[in-house]
């Protein structure tokens, strides 16, 4: 099987870092996340429909790995649901931007709706079978989501 | 404005050139890797120890390999293959035991004898498992069988890793391991004229108390190209005046009801997403605040009780965020006295009361949404049905298909069994929604204690799942994906 390595790499790199940034604590998980998720696709020699496919399956399958990467974390740490310094872990990758350090308080389910609907615009529906839920709790998550977000933004305000 | 702003902040994170350049030498050496060792089998494995109603079977089970493999005309060759490699494995695993460091201690308390489940021990190849379902579905015998297609994008594909509370996995179980039964109905999608839809979806709104002649509805048909493909927005039935798109469906989150129909969208320029007709009522209702989920379904019951009829019943879960905030999940269904159709209304033909996930800065009570998905099935015909025994069997063949993306390991335990109903695939390259809604045993199969999540609520265990066709081999044909990873 002879695949077009360069080409997936350089097409979905960017997306995939960013979804992990929005789930994982730092960018060295990410990138960790990210080839994982690649070097998947090669193990599983899966041909795809379309394009829309392909992303579709990327995206999925880097939203699962980034829940066994969450999970290493619960197990390195002893979790609290009350621990405020996992919540406001903040990325190594330092940005002074408010708005990004509001949305990393949203829960990770929403953080990711959030990023697959504004930036990548992608439809709900395809949201929703990217992200295993039905298109209501999707609809859910980018309502709660923005509701809190323009709560915080008014109280900087 | 938020759009704009985010777009911009998120722009910063990239990926750099030299990440990327590893990123591509390792998929070639892993592309190399994976061709060298080629035709390498996995490897299947089952331990019955720490599952306690199986274990008092283990001497069935035997005898069921043996039967099952006449039955279903398996080769001798696959069964017990490799059995030396495993016998050290288990005995490795006893040696753990006994310096207490097994992770399933906990379950074990009332398990089988402690040696038995070491010539129970079998391992199976998935090729191999491949080779024979192939060769069924090649012969004259598989014509005119049903047909289930498990196709990757149908909607299974990626379950994943699941989370449930031990408890909750007993007490929502409708099946019980050794449940008799010879036959269980399977059930065929039927399209829909637009009068029965719009009748249906009247039928439901009027249950939660709204007058439907007060509310308008449009009707977008399907627009196809010359070469006959779909071209159009989604092709829904919805409840109000505007045009249905997705910045009216987010908008649509905010009002009290929102009704969509969807039948069709369009994915990129190329390919097609086609659902099956089915109802989505999204109806808004602050039911609840902390209450678990008998409270919900009694409120809701109370509130809506044409909605929630006295013949029926629920199951509820309880959903953690990261947090460990809790919320719930009711699923009302209609009681039966056919056994196979109260397990169909349960999976299938359920209303589902879903909570919002509670947040910390929530000061509201929580809102629930009804959420209807009513597929439209009728009843095609009772088929013969197989036991738990015999679909272990199959699993231990490789017979199953899951999306779990990792090889079951040693220490992999099967801890609860289900039977469901599975819906056929949707999400194909054609127009085509036809199909057959079929039982599946639903094998869980949890993983080590390391995996666990720990919430205020409790202990979480981390399940993956594996599913086998409840309906006898003779009288259904799966497609050749049955036993696809993702």
């Amino acid at each position: 099987m002879d695949r077009d390595f360069g080409r997936i790499v350089n097409s979905y790199a960017d997306m995939l870092l960013r979804i992990c940034m929005h789930y994982t604590k730092n960018l060295s998980d990410a990138e960790d996340v990210v080839q994982t998720t690649f070097l998947r696709l090669v193990e599983k020699n899966i041909r795809f429909d379309s394009a829309e496919h392909e992303k579709a399956w990327l995206i999925r399958v880097c939203i699962n790995l980034c829940k066994d990467n969450l999970k290493s974390s619960w197990k390195k740490k002893v979790y609290s649901v009350h621990d405020t310094e996992f919540k406001d872990q903040p990325y190594e990758i330092q940005e002074d931007s408010p708005l990004l350090s509001y949305i990393r308080t949203l829960p990770p389910k929403q953080r990711t709706a959030v990023y697959l609907f504004y930036y990548e615009d992608m439809p709900i529906s395809r949201i929703a079978t990217a992200m295993g839920a039905n298109q209501n709790t999707v609809l859910s998550w980018l309502r709660r989501g923005r509701k809190v977000l323009e709560k915080l933004l008014k109280e900087e305000v | 404005m938020f759009k704009d702003d985010y777009r911009r902040e998120v722009d910063k994170l990239t990926a750099n050139e030299k990440f990327k350049q590893d990123t591509i030498s390792l998929m070639q050496e892993k592309q190399q890797q994976l061709e060298k060792e080629n035709k390498t089998a996995k490897i299947i494995k089952f331990n019955p120890r720490p599952y306690r109603k199986l274990a008092a079977s283990v001497a069935v089970a035997l005898l069921a390999v043996s039967t099952m493999a006449y039955t279903f005309g398996l080769p001798d060759f696959l069964i017990g293959a490799d059995s030396t490699t495993e016998t050290e494995r288990i005995d490795s695993a006893m040696e753990q035991d006994a310096e207490g460091g097994d992770a399933f201690t906990n379950y074990t308390a009332d398990a089988s004898p402690a040696l038995s489940h070491k010539e129970n021990h079998r391992v199976y190849s998935i090729d191999d498992a491949k080779a024979i379902n192939t060769a069924e579905q090649n012969t004259e015998k598989s014509k005119g069988k049903i047909f289930f297609d498990t196709t990757l994008t149908g909607g299974f594909g990626f379950e994943g890793y699941c989370f449930y509370s031990p408890d909750e996995l007993e007490q929502n179980s409708l099946y019980t391991v050794g449940d008799e039964f010879d036959t269980l109905p399977v059930y065929e999608y039927k399209e829909q004229s637009y009068q029965e839809q719009v009748k249906l979806m009247k039928d439901y709104i009027s249950k939660f108390g709204v007058n439907t002649s007060q509310i308008k509805y449009k009707w977008t048909r399907p627009v196809y190209n010359e070469d006959g493909i779909f071209m159009s927005h989604e092709d829904a039935i919805t409840f109000t005046s505007n045009i249905p798109s997705e910045e009216y469906m987010l908008n649509s989150a905010d009002s009290e009801l929102s009704i969509t129909y969807p039948k069709y969208q369009v994915l990129g320029d190329t390919s097609l997403w086609a659902y099956r007709n089915e109802l989505r009522v999204s109806f808004d209702s602050a039911l609840s605040q902390t209450d678990t989920p008998q409270a919900v379904y009694q409120r809701a019951k109370e509130k809506y009780p044409k909605l929630i009829s006295e013949n029926m019943d629920y199951t509820g879960w309880s959903h953690y965020n990261f947090y460990g905030e809790v919320s719930y999940d009711v699923y009302a269904y209609e009681k039966s006295d056919d056994y196979g159709q109260t397990l169909f209304n349960s999976s299938v033909n359920s209303i589902n009361i879903s909570q919002h996930e509670r947040l910390e800065t929530d000061t509201e009570p929580t809102t629930s949404i009804f959420w209807i998905q009513f597929p439209c099935y009728e009843l095609a015909e009772y088929l013969p049905a197989i036991d738990y025994q015999q679909a272990l069997d199959l699993l231990f063949n490789g017979q199953f298909f899951s999306s779990f993306s990792d090889q079951i390991s040693d220490d992999t335990v099967i801890s609860h069994i289900e039977l469901t109903y599975l819906e056929p695939p949707y999400s194909l390259q054609t127009l085509k929604t036809e199909g057959y809604s079929v039982p599946f045993y639903k094998f869980f199969v949890q993983l080590p204690e390391e995996y666990d999540k720990v919430t205020e609520a409790g202990i979480l265990k981390n399940y993956t799942v594996y599913y086998v066709c409840a309906i006898h081999p003779d009288y259904i044909q799966l497609a050749d994906n049955y036993y696809h990873f993702n």
